[in-house]
């Protein structure tokens, strides 16, 4: 970020200089577009409700996905938080963070995908590199050494989902997914699409035996699930406490928050 | 890896770890206010993180946030905003009452996730000027090894000549429009009693626990 600051001061400074214009000749009232939308255009009003607007969520099935939201809520409490707890006193979190940032590396594949696709090439190049310095140093990708490289630390991860929304698809209606949570259809595309790049979703050869395996064995596959899952799992739930506790319609701060969230996601 | 030990970080307790970003503020309009903002959010930050280390108990804890947050947000433009345009048809009274109610929820959510044993690591980066009076910070928290974008947001107030924090904006989520899109359909419904009533139920469902 702080080596594009010299190039994006001049675009950053047309845009405050705009931005200051703009607002200044809405106060002194020369221009101002609020006032035609307002009921009673009173100069002294400070009009920074606009700021705060809220997104258009489109949400056809709220009744429906609300019904999911509470059973989500009670399996979260009820199911999965203990569950979660039991499994951090057999995989102690050092360990369970280990096996995340594993995870993590081996779905390089779907990241540099994105990128490429979304005509980020330098952030491929960058994702590359963190590949190949978390496999090799890291130790399999089970220690994310890249972080002690500054250009490496913080690579905004993309996905099909951030893809599209680069692409100009809008975000469709917002879906409740029973356990998985709160997706647009965009979103929820493209976390499927995200599995087939995905090497736990990749077509194998057994090459002692000269055998095609196809897919994974569903051993494999359960495994994999399950660790994958309970590595990011206790972060996710523990995020979710927290919302629910703070929000007066738990409901909506997630379907606002998750939106914001991946909006700012596919900005970077 | 940043799971600081609290006795290893006193030393540091005058001297935070703020790193500044090459952008240079002098860019940016009136540059000294601008500064100001920024060593106001620092300072803000600090005491705060400071009071924290004392590990006050969960009632003082509520008690001592409760005069920081006079001290350095300004609860009543973050009500304002998280309410929306029908905060111009509100009686004094009831926008005083849903002030203070809002505040005292945002403070007993924050109480309950200070207080953990890792001091978070905080780089703050240039300020930058939404409306004149307005900035907004952004940092990189680090905390347990995560780090996450955080940006606050701070608000010149007039009388006092003070900046304050009004908003706070986590990955890209706003509090007050995260809020916002709670309290519309409620203020649509049944008005701002109707809020004054959620958010006293809130409240009392909070302080129960």
């Amino acid at each position: 970020m702080s080596r594009f600051a010299p190039r994006l001061l001049p675009f950053l400074l047309t845009l405050a200089c705009l931005a200051s214009v703009v607002s200044l000749q809405a106060q002194s009232g020369f221009y101002s577009p609020r006032s035609l939308k307002e009921k009673s255009g009173a100069p002294t009003v400070q009009d920074d409700y606009d700021d705060y607007a809220a997104p258009v969520i489109s949400d056809p099935f709220e009744s429906f996905n609300r019904a999911v939201f509470t059973f989500n809520d009670r399996a979260y409490t009820y199911v999965l938080t203990p569950f979660s707890k039991g499994y951090e006193t057999i995989v102690r979190p050092p360990v369970n963070r280990s096996i995340a940032n594993f995870y993590d590396n081996v779905r390089y594949p779907v990241r540099l995908v994105n990128s490429l696709l979304q005509g980020k090439f330098k952030r491929a190049g960058l994702e590359t590199q963190k590949f190949y310095v978390n496999t090799v140093a890291g130790l399999g990708g089970f220690i994310r050494q890249s972080d002690t490289i500054p250009a490496l630390a913080r690579i905004p991860r993309e996905d099909f989902g951030q893809t599209l929304g680069v692409w100009g698809v809008p975000h469709g209606p917002y879906i409740v997914v029973p356990i998985l949570g709160g997706y647009s259809l965009r979103d929820l595309a493209g976390r499927a699409s995200d599995t087939v790049v995905s090497p736990s979703g990749w077509q194998y050869i057994d090459f002692a035996d000269h055998r095609w395996v196809g897919e994974l064995s569903w051993q494999w596959q359960t495994t994999i699930a399950v660790t994958d899952t309970m590595s990011t799992l206790p972060s996710v739930l523990d995020l979710y406490a927290q919302m629910k506790k703070a929000a007066v319609d738990p409901y909506l701060s997630v379907r606002d928050g998750f939106r914001r969230y991946r909006d700012a996601e596919t900005a970077k | 890896m940043f799971g600081f030990n609290l006795s290893a970080l006193l030393p540091y307790a005058c001297r935070p770890l703020v790193v500044f970003s090459s952008l240079a503020l002098t860019h940016l309009s009136p540059a000294a206010p601008v500064d100001d903002a920024r060593n106001a959010l620092v300072a803000s930050i600090n005491e705060v993180s400071t009071a924290l280390r004392e590990r006050p108990k969960q009632d003082d804890l509520i008690k001592l946030l409760d005069t920081l947050v006079d001290k350095h947000f300004a609860f009543e433009t973050t009500t304002r905003l998280a309410i929306g345009p029908a905060w111009r048809d509100l009686k004094p009274t009831e926008q005083q009452n849903l002030t203070h109610l809002f505040s005292r929820l945002v403070i007993r959510t924050y109480a309950d996730r200070v207080g953990g044993d890792s001091a978070p690591q905080i780089v703050y980066s240039a300020p930058t000027e939404l409306r004149p009076g307005r900035v907004e910070i952004p940092t990189r928290v680090t905390s347990a090894g995560q780090t996450y974008a955080i940006a606050y947001r701070l608000d010149l107030d007039p009388a006092s000549n003070r900046w304050r924090i009004y908003d706070v904006v986590a990955e890209g989520v706003s509090l007050i429009a995260n809020y916002r899109s709670q309290f519309d359909p409620i203020i649509r419904k049944s008005g701002a009693s109707g809020l004054i009533h959620t958010l006293e139920l809130k409240l009392a469902d909070a302080t129960a626990r």
